[in-house]
């Protein structure tokens, strides 16, 4: 399967990590090479790239390291209307395509947000200090809060039991072979970003974090922009921030001024979290 | 300048869009070539393969695999043989009696008193059989066909064929359904678009009465706030579609807070029963002990149907009864008779029985062969489903098991089978209703699967 004169693995394994690096495979159906599937958009290129890979020792670092340190992994998003008639789906990478994020990074990034990311993976098998057991829903959520925290990628995952947040952004089925992931934007994202308990935490975090830094209005307002975009707002962002800050804390009966402001803040990152900025990448 | 590219991409999106609630596949793959199918809305109702009688499946799943021998298989030699051994063990006539009823004469079990009634609406599958006699396999091949790989449910390739009527509720709803057995699996979509999985309400084992979707509203927010929150987030959506030179994506995003909202109200108002008479709830049985949960369940059908919602599964268990025959099964009839037989009532009377297609049955049947005395093992050789409504024909008995109720011998009819009749019924030709995954074209029968000509009327 590894020999040097049959390329396939390599291929399709350079395939894949183009797939990640940029969002769209040289060969864009994944999952599927040679007759059934897409021809590759650049032949040569995954060729070389295959045969690179081969001769590094199969090392994935050294392939992720050539890619990401070319020019075309470099290029902005910017568009480009006269490439973009020649173009349209970005076959031939003039541009970095946007992308949306995939739920790992989704929850990673609210979390980070918060503060509340652990890095660190468990020390061994979180599963296996359940037992032998029928897993449900009770159990469901108490085992997780256990691993509430950590990065998406060191969580167990349970086939037909996946936590919900990973489920509603299109994780990929655990049972089935899935090289490239479905992109879907449905309510039940929506739903989950404005109502979902999860979110409401992880905002109260953010919201506690932006009280904490500084008294300054504006300051916080630039904070929560910068830690869920990873930019400060604009002025009119910031005036529409205000008001929105304004109205909530208006509208919210029955609390103190500072639950009212933990909660206008709380609403504010969560709003910034729900944006379809936030799981875009450009 | 206009542009035929600029046409297809985004002008086509904003403006066909305007109407529907899903809209923006960046990732969709549906064609063998790589190419994202661009499709305005995938769950838009779409055009069957030819007109069908039904527009929606309303489907009773028996978790656990009721005894077809004391319900719905009427087997007098199982009651002269009782006591005797057949193939080895001993069998154990029913004992409950059969009567015929309705002008049919069909034979249904005095454990039915109300769905008896209605003994001319149904069609018995008497010739029923599977594959496997365990429950996990079992379970998951009466939803999805394969008892080995994950395949899309039912529910899924239903939502796919057809589209929903309904953009604010989910097309594809599954009540109580188990955790176990396959969970998920069984309402899940497998390589299908994400969208066509079943959302699932409350779980067996736990009251209808209490359930909901998920994340339906904010425990933060009222919903006037929310609105207000709503309106800030579309607007640094919009802000975003201008700056990055409007894409399908954004509007996707853009639309889905809308249908959120919407769904909001629109999915409690359908779940509440207050908004039925409280004759109407009685007649299902709610508000008695044995019936108030399935009647519910059965109530709450009515009301996503006449919504719109295309595919309804209600969930009933447990029908295991390897031991306690006699006390467990009779509760169980009980529990579903009453509500059923209203469901059927109330379809009827609102014109709506003839384009629904109602199901019953369970992942396979029981053995007349006695187990201590009072249980039945699994079955999975012969055992009962029955139709009615949905243009199958009412009063008949079709298909077979031996005398003894112990193998399908007559007009055997598989899973597969019954799947491609039910797509049938929907207009969907069970060959054709195909999605290309890993390399070749996929149906919910796979390979297999032959319409019941004879019981359509």
């Amino acid at each position: 399967m590894v020999a040097r004169e049959n390329p396939l693995a390599a291929r399709v394994m350079v395939n894949r990590i183009w797939h990640h690096l940029f969002g769209a495979g040289l060969v864009r159906t994944v999952d599927n090479f040679g007759k059934m599937g897409e021809a590759p958009s650049n032949p040569a290129l995954l060729d070389q790239l295959a045969v690179n890979f081969m001769e590094n020792g199969w090392s994935v670092k050294a392939l992720i390291r050539e890619i990401t340190c070319s020019r075309v992994y470099q290029l902005s998003g910017n568009h480009h209307e006269k490439n973009y008639q020649l173009d349209p789906e970005n076959r031939l990478s003039w541009q970095m395509s946007r992308r949306r994020l995939g739920a790992e990074a989704i929850r990673d990034a609210i979390l980070q947000a918060g503060g509340q990311l652990e890095k660190t993976p468990f020390p061994g098998s979180v599963l296996q200090e359940l037992g032998d057991i029928n897993y449900g829903r009770s159990n469901a959520v108490s085992f997780g809060r256990k691993v509430a925290r950590h990065r998406s990628i060191y969580l167990p995952i349970i086939r037909n039991a996946l936590p919900e947040v990973l489920r509603v952004f299109d994780f990929a089925e655990p049972s089935l072979i899935v090289g490239r992931r479905q992109i879907t934007t449905v309510p039940t994202q929506a739903l989950y970003l404005l109502n979902d308990p999860f979110v409401l935490e992880q905002t109260e975090a953010i919201a506690q974090r932006l009280i904490d830094s500084t008294t300054d209005e504006g300051e916080r307002i630039d904070l929560a922009y910068t830690l869920t975009l990873g930019r400060p707002a604009t002025t009119l962002e910031r005036e529409r921030s205000l008001a929105l800050l304004h109205d909530i804390g208006a509208g919210l009966n029955g609390k103190n001024d500072q639950e009212r402001q933990g909660v206008a803040w709380a609403t504010l990152a969560q709003s910034l979290i729900a944006s379809a900025e936030f799981r875009y990448l450009n | 300048m206009s542009n035929l590219h600029d046409l297809t991409r985004r002008r086509a999106l904003q403006s066909l869009s305007a109407g529907f609630g899903y809209t923006a596949f960046a990732g969709i793959a549906s064609r063998s070539d790589g190419r994202p199918a661009l499709s305005a809305n995938p769950l838009a109702p779409k055009k069957a393969h030819f007109p069908g009688r039904a527009k929606r499946v309303i489907f009773a799943c028996m978790r656990g695999g009721p005894s077809h021998v004391d319900t719905f298989d009427y087997k007098p030699e199982l009651t002269s043989n009782n006591g005797k051994k057949v193939e080895g063990r001993t069998v154990m006539e029913s004992p409950w009696k059969f009567t015929p009823r309705g002008k049919s004469g069909l034979p249904i079990s005095e454990l039915f008193p109300h769905l008896s009634r209605h003994a001319d609406d149904l069609c018995l599958l008497n010739g029923m059989y599977g594959d496997v006699p365990a429950h996990p396999q079992a379970f998951v091949q009466l939803h999805t066909g394969s008892f080995q790989f994950v395949r899309p449910s039912m529910g899924s390739w239903v939502l796919y064929g057809l589209g929903t009527e309904n953009e604010n509720l989910p097309g594809f709803i599954s009540l109580s359904p188990p955790v176990r057995v396959g969970g998920a699996q069984n309402y899940g979509s497998a390589f299908l678009p994400a969208l066509y999985q079943g959302t699932a309400i409350g779980a067996l084992g736990r009251p209808v009465k209490d359930a909901n979707l998920q994340n339906l509203g904010s425990k933060r927010l009222t919903t006037d706030l929310q609105r207000r929150q709503i309106d800030f987030i579309q607007e640094m959506n919009r802000d975003l579609k201008n700056r990055q030179n409007a894409d399908s994506q954004i509007d996707g995003v853009i639309k889905s807070y809308e249908l959120a909202f919407r769904m909001q109200t629109a999915v409690p108002e359908v779940m509440d029963l207050t908004r039925e008479s409280d004759e109407m709830k009685s007649s299902y049985g709610i508000g008695q002990p044995g019936t108030d949960d399935f009647g519910r369940q059965c109530l709450l059908a009515r009301r996503l149907a006449e919504s719109g919602v295309r595919f309804i599964e209600l969930g009933h268990g447990n029908w295991d009864q390897h031991n306690g025959l006699r006390k467990n099964l009779a509760r169980n009839c009980n529990g579903i008779d009453q509500p059923l037989a209203a469901l059927l009532q109330d379809l009827r009377e609102r014109g709506m029985l003839d384009e629904t297609l109602v199901i019953w049955g369970g992942e396979f049947g029981r053995t007349p062969h006695v187990k201590k005395e009072d249980g039945r093992d699994h079955n999975h050789l012969g055992f009962t489903f029955w139709m009615a409504g949905g243009g199958i024909k009412g009063g008949l008995r079709f298909g077979a098991t031996d005398d003894n109720g112990i193998t399908a011998v007559k007009n055997r009819t598989h899973f597969h089978d019954l799947h491609a009749t039910i797509l049938h019924q929907l207009g969907l030709n069970h060959e054709q209703l195909t999605y290309r995954y890993a390399g070749r074209d996929f149906r919910l029968t796979d390979v297999h699967g032959r319409v019941l000509k004879e019981i359509i009327a």
